[in-house]
């Protein structure tokens, strides 16, 4: 392994130069800083878990309204129901797409 | 030491944080000022760091020193900010710089200390870090190049040059007086 040089004249003057933080409540402003951003991530969190809750609850919903349609016991929108079955085969198609993005915005928000 | 609290903040104890503000924000300070050349700057340098580190805690792999992982991060930061503060057409140039330390360092410090002070800031940003991690920090030419990410060459080059220019701006001080 190679020899490092140490100058100790330098050494003795980049030591008398060490500058510290003049501030002395740097500590707690930013660990308050540090506290709100924490606290508005978990916010966050809880508000995108109510969300998911709502947004798989009308998945399935939708799902069951797709079979519904298929097997034919709903009968007020029967002639509406091959543009129906379409747009709720997409919407579920969408929603199960979308589930990961909740995943991801879950797993930036979450703290731990 | 540094991995009990990595532990313990990511376990939800945010106040566990409050060590790592405790044990690295003069050294942190310390090279954000000598890249940066403002303690202001710097200042908030230290802050967006801390912010970075705590959010990315979890994503900091335990085969690096927390430590350099954290220098690096403030070494970035540093970097950044000179670059947006060029910019922005606020740097100070040398003749600048020498006047304003010489007004802070007007009251109560000593004259060789002013000297010390003076030469360090005129040191180029990369030189002045080379020199700060690899004297104050006790960091091997490895770990500097590790935590700079620059190549091993490089940072030798940087610490000769750190080396001569301090020495020589020391030198012209003196003999200015």
């Amino acid at each position: 392994m190679e020899k490092e040089f140490k100058d100790d004249f330098i050494k003795a003057v980049v030591a008398k130069g060490f500058r510290r933080m003049p501030n002395d409540d740097f500590e707690n402003q930013l660990m308050s800083k540090i506290q709100a951003a924490n606290d508005y991530k978990k916010e966050v969190s809880v508000k995108l878990m109510l969300s998911l809750k709502f947004f798989v609850g009308a998945l399935v919903l939708g799902l069951i309204m797709i079979l519904s349609l298929l097997f034919e016991r709903v009968t007020f929108s029967y002639n509406l129901k091959h543009m129906a079955v379409g747009a709720l085969f997409i919407i579920a198609l969408m929603g199960i797409l979308n589930i990961e993005n909740y995943k991801r915005l879950i797993r930036k928000y979450s703290t731990s | 030491m540094d991995d009990s609290y990595i532990d313990s903040v990511l376990s939800g104890d945010t106040e566990s944080f409050r060590y790592f503000i405790k044990t690295y924000k003069d050294m942190a300070f310390n090279l954000a000022v000598s890249i940066v050349k403002d303690d202001h700057y710097a200042e908030e340098v230290v802050q967006d760091a801390f912010m970075k580190a705590f959010n990315g805690l979890a994503s900091f792999k335990r085969t690096a020193r927390f430590k350099s992982w954290f220098y690096r991060i403030v070494v970035n930061e540093s970097f950044q900010r000179l670059k947006r503060i060029k910019k922005q057409h606020l740097t100070l140039d040398s003749e600048e710089i020498k006047s304003v330390s010489y007004e802070i360092t007007e009251f109560g410090e000593d004259y060789r200390m002013k000297q010390i002070n003076e030469a360090l800031k005129l040191l180029p940003p990369k030189e002045s870090l080379v020199l700060n991690l690899f004297y104050l920090e006790e960091n091997s030419l490895k770990e500097v190049a590790e935590i700079t990410g620059w190549t091993l060459s490089n940072v030798k080059v940087l610490l000769h040059r750190g080396r001569t220019g301090l020495r020589s701006s020391l030198e012209t001080s003196r003999r200015k007086n």
